[in-house]
């Protein structure tokens, strides 16, 4: 008998337990046809260059006058609003009167690795920004920027303000002179221009999200798949669970002069707080941001820490502004049963209301 | 004036005050007659050491400027002296007989062995130690100074051309000494934190290792790695002055991402020594975990928690960008190596490729400005041609 009282039978069967849901998730995942993912009813209605805009089809036969331009973050995907018909935002959206629009920045290639941060802000969201005005025959939309979205929707409508009726801004960096985050800590002295330089000007985002998993490597590289095995045989389980990782290893590569502009001018230098972004030949000035403002962050949240989002809300003049907290992570502000029956109607309910 | 007072123009002023007036009285007329009121006046001529003695006490001896000339921590004396002797050489060039130049420059040359010698012996008398156990550390800058000298004794009694055959490999002896001793010093430095480390690091101390590998790249920074980034010289040298680039961030590379790996394993075997007292703790408790998958959570549990604890710390932060910055410089030196390796291939390479991206880049923002700028006209046209 061993001094350490272990009971060999049971991790037996725990062992055979696993190679046996193994077996019955090899048959489950060749069963999968299709994904489901972003079934939405959409039409694409502006591209310019890779980026296109995607107006979703209202299920409302009178949606709200003001319609909405959702500005999702270069460093994934937009679908993540739309991940599955039981898990969308979007839809929520739909259901609740609000005319979305999305924009999809595509994939940037080789060609594309030259891209500033002026082309995205001055050139692709204000293009894009001024098509949604055009459609509606508006001076002033609502949009919504998510994540480094958001960042971008802030100085965006710091630079043009009267493009813009009312701002909502969901999981957003702004103030990155925090420590509570590991990405806010790590980039504070990344070497940025010469990591961007050995991938030849383009960073893969197969590198990024390898950065993401160093922030959680048990969890993310280990036991995630350790803890699914048990479910492999769940069918429902197991598309929801290839969603989740299709969605999380789909990240598009990133332009070499936007991405060290953001490192270097918000993670090192936090100008955007400060009010010393230059934008070309602008300094983005917050004191422009006087439209109504919902700023959402979730409580747990490891990527964006809610140090970082707080101070937003004080940063700028707008007399109606709002910041709502949820006990929720980064991406269970969009696909938790909290995004579905909390967030996305109060978003909505928001933007009707202003 | 207060001759204690550090103000150099007053400190001057003065000093030629005191020179003037022994000045006059040392060259008062010799056919003068003294009286008892003239006491020390007229005196040069009678007794001209007196007198000169009398200058240089009352002119400089006593006045601050002397001090400062000639006091600890200055050379202003010295500096006057070298420079008097180089007058006197480049006045002797212009003695017409090679007989007396010559033997004027033997002269001057002597003086000058003189003078050092004599510097080493103020020297020796300034620090001599009151007792014999300070000899060494007195002794060994005294001695660099005298080999110093002797180098350089006897050089200028060489003929001509023979001087400089032997004068010019002399010097280049005592460069190639200096920089040998250069290169070498920081490994002769830190040999003995070197071996301290390294066996431990053997011994199975992780800590020592990672303190033997920081030492070791900061000797290897200031010894090879300045070697390697030599400038070299020849049709070629920029090929070669790339390779030997290359070969450095190459070592940088190892050696960051060595620490880096030491690092986390350091801390993975750490957390597992922990896990396992632990279990034997939570054995008592019965809480231990029973099934090998009990164990697998408890161990990705506590290590998560330990990675979170190590990521956060400055060391960790400095290794990973240290590591990173590093590979990411010798892949950027690497390629940039590579396509020149290959530029006789007939494949177009990256930097040609850029080239065109960049081009297709500028031209697609010229045309979108100008598409822009047609549908503004457009829109302005359009009304007055209806």
């Amino acid at each position: 008998m061993n001094a350490y009282s272990f009971d060999f039978q049971k991790s037996m069967q725990e062992a055979l337990n696993m190679s046996n849901k193994l077996m019955s998730g090899l048959h489950t995942m060749m069963d999968i046809d299709e994904m489901g993912i972003a079934t939405t009813p959409k039409e694409l209605v502006y591209s310019e260059d890779r980026m296109k805009v995607y107006h979703y089809t209202p299920v409302v036969s009178k949606p709200h006058s003001v319609p909405v331009l959702v500005s999702y973050a270069l460093v994934n995907k937009q679908y993540m609003l739309d991940l599955h018909e039981n898990r969308s935002i979007v839809k929520k959206w739909l259901a609740e009167g609000i005319d979305v629009y999305m924009i999809d920045w595509g994939y940037p290639t080789h060609v594309d690795k030259f891209l500033t941060m002026e082309d995205y802000i001055d050139g692709y969201l204000n293009n894009a920004v001024d098509f949604v005005s055009d459609q509606h025959k508006m001076k002033g939309i609502n949009l919504i920027g998510i994540c480094q979205g958001a960042t971008m929707g802030v100085i965006y409508a710091a630079l043009y303000p009267k493009k813009i009726k009312n701002l909502v801004t969901m999981v957003m960096p702004f103030d990155f002179s925090t420590d509570d985050g590991l990405l806010f800590r790590w980039s504070r002295h990344m070497d940025i221009d010469n990591m961007i330089a050995s991938a030849n000007g383009l960073l893969s985002g197969d590198s990024m999200n390898f950065g993401y998993n160093m922030l959680k490597p048990f969890e993310l590289s280990f036991d995630k798949y350790i803890s699914f095995i048990d479910r492999l045989d769940n069918k429902d389980s197991v598309m929801d669970f290839m969603r989740m990782e299709t969605w999380i290893y789909d990240s598009p590569d990133q332009a070499g002069p936007m991405l060290s502009k953001f490192v270097k001018d918000l993670y090192q230098e936090n100008k955007l707080i400060k009010n010393k972004l230059v934008m070309g030949d602008r300094t983005v000035s917050l004191k422009h941001l006087t439209m109504p403002v919902l700023c959402m962050l979730g409580q747990k949240d490891h990527l964006v820490p809610p140090a970082s989002t707080r101070p937003f809300i004080d940063a700028i003049p707008s007399k109606d502004k709002t910041l709502l907290e949820y006990p929720v992570g980064h991406v269970g502000m969009f696909v938790s049963s909290k995004a579905q029956n909390e967030i996305g109607p109060k978003i909505a309910s928001w933007i009707k209301e202003h | 004036m207060n001759q204690n007072s550090q103000n150099p123009f007053s400190a001057w002023m003065d000093m030629n005050k005191n020179m003037l007036e022994t000045w006059n009285n040392w060259v008062y007329p010799a056919n003068a007659k003294t009286d008892a009121s003239d006491s020390g006046k007229g005196t040069g001529a009678e007794n001209p050491m007196k007198a000169f003695y009398d200058y240089y006490t009352k002119g400089f001896a006593q006045n601050p400027m002397y001090s400062w000339m000639t006091g600890d921590g200055n050379n202003m004396m010295e500096q006057m002296n070298r420079q008097w002797q180089e007058n006197m050489t480049n006045m002797a060039a212009f003695i017409p007989n090679q007989a007396v130049k010559d033997t004027f420059n033997r002269f001057i040359s002597s003086y000058q062995a003189f003078n050092g010698l004599q510097s080493y012996w103020d020297m020796f008398l300034k620090n001599m130690p009151s007792d014999i156990t300070d000899w060494n550390s007195f002794a060994k800058p005294i001695m660099s100074y005298y080999e110093n000298l002797t180098n350089t004794f006897f050089q200028p009694f060489l003929p001509g051309q023979l001087s400089s055959f032997f004068v010019a490999p002399m010097e280049n002896i005592q460069a190639m000494q200096q920089s040998f001793m250069q290169f070498f010093k920081p490994w002769m430095d830190d040999s003995a934190v070197l071996q301290g480390h390294l066996i431990k690091a053997l011994q199975g101390d992780k800590d020592a290792y990672l303190e033997f590998l920081k030492v070791w790249s900061e000797v290897y920074k200031n010894s090879y790695s300045k070697a390697l980034r030599m400038p070299m010289m020849g049709a070629s040298h920029e090929q070669t002055e790339k390779v030997l680039k290359l070969l450095d961030y190459y070592v940088n590379y190892v050696v960051s991402l060595n620490e880096y790996f030491v690092l986390i394993t350091q801390s993975m075997s750490g957390t597992m020594e922990k896990l396992l007292q632990n279990m034997m703790e939570l054995q008592k408790e019965e809480k231990h975990p029973k099934t090998f998958m009990e164990f697998f959570k408890l161990w990705s549990s506590v290590n998560e928690q330990a990675f979170q604890e190590l990521f956060v710390t400055e060391a960790f932060e400095k290794i990973m960008n240290e590591t990173v910055s590093a590979g990411s410089k010798f892949k950027v030196l690497f390629d940039d190596f590579l396509q020149d390796a290959l530029s006789f291939l007939p494949f177009p390479s990256r930097r040609e490729i850029d080239s065109v991206e960049k081009e297709i880049y500028e031209l697609r923002k010229k045309v979108k400005a100008q598409e822009k700028e047609i549908k503004q006209l457009k829109e302005k046209i359009e009304p007055v041609k209806a």
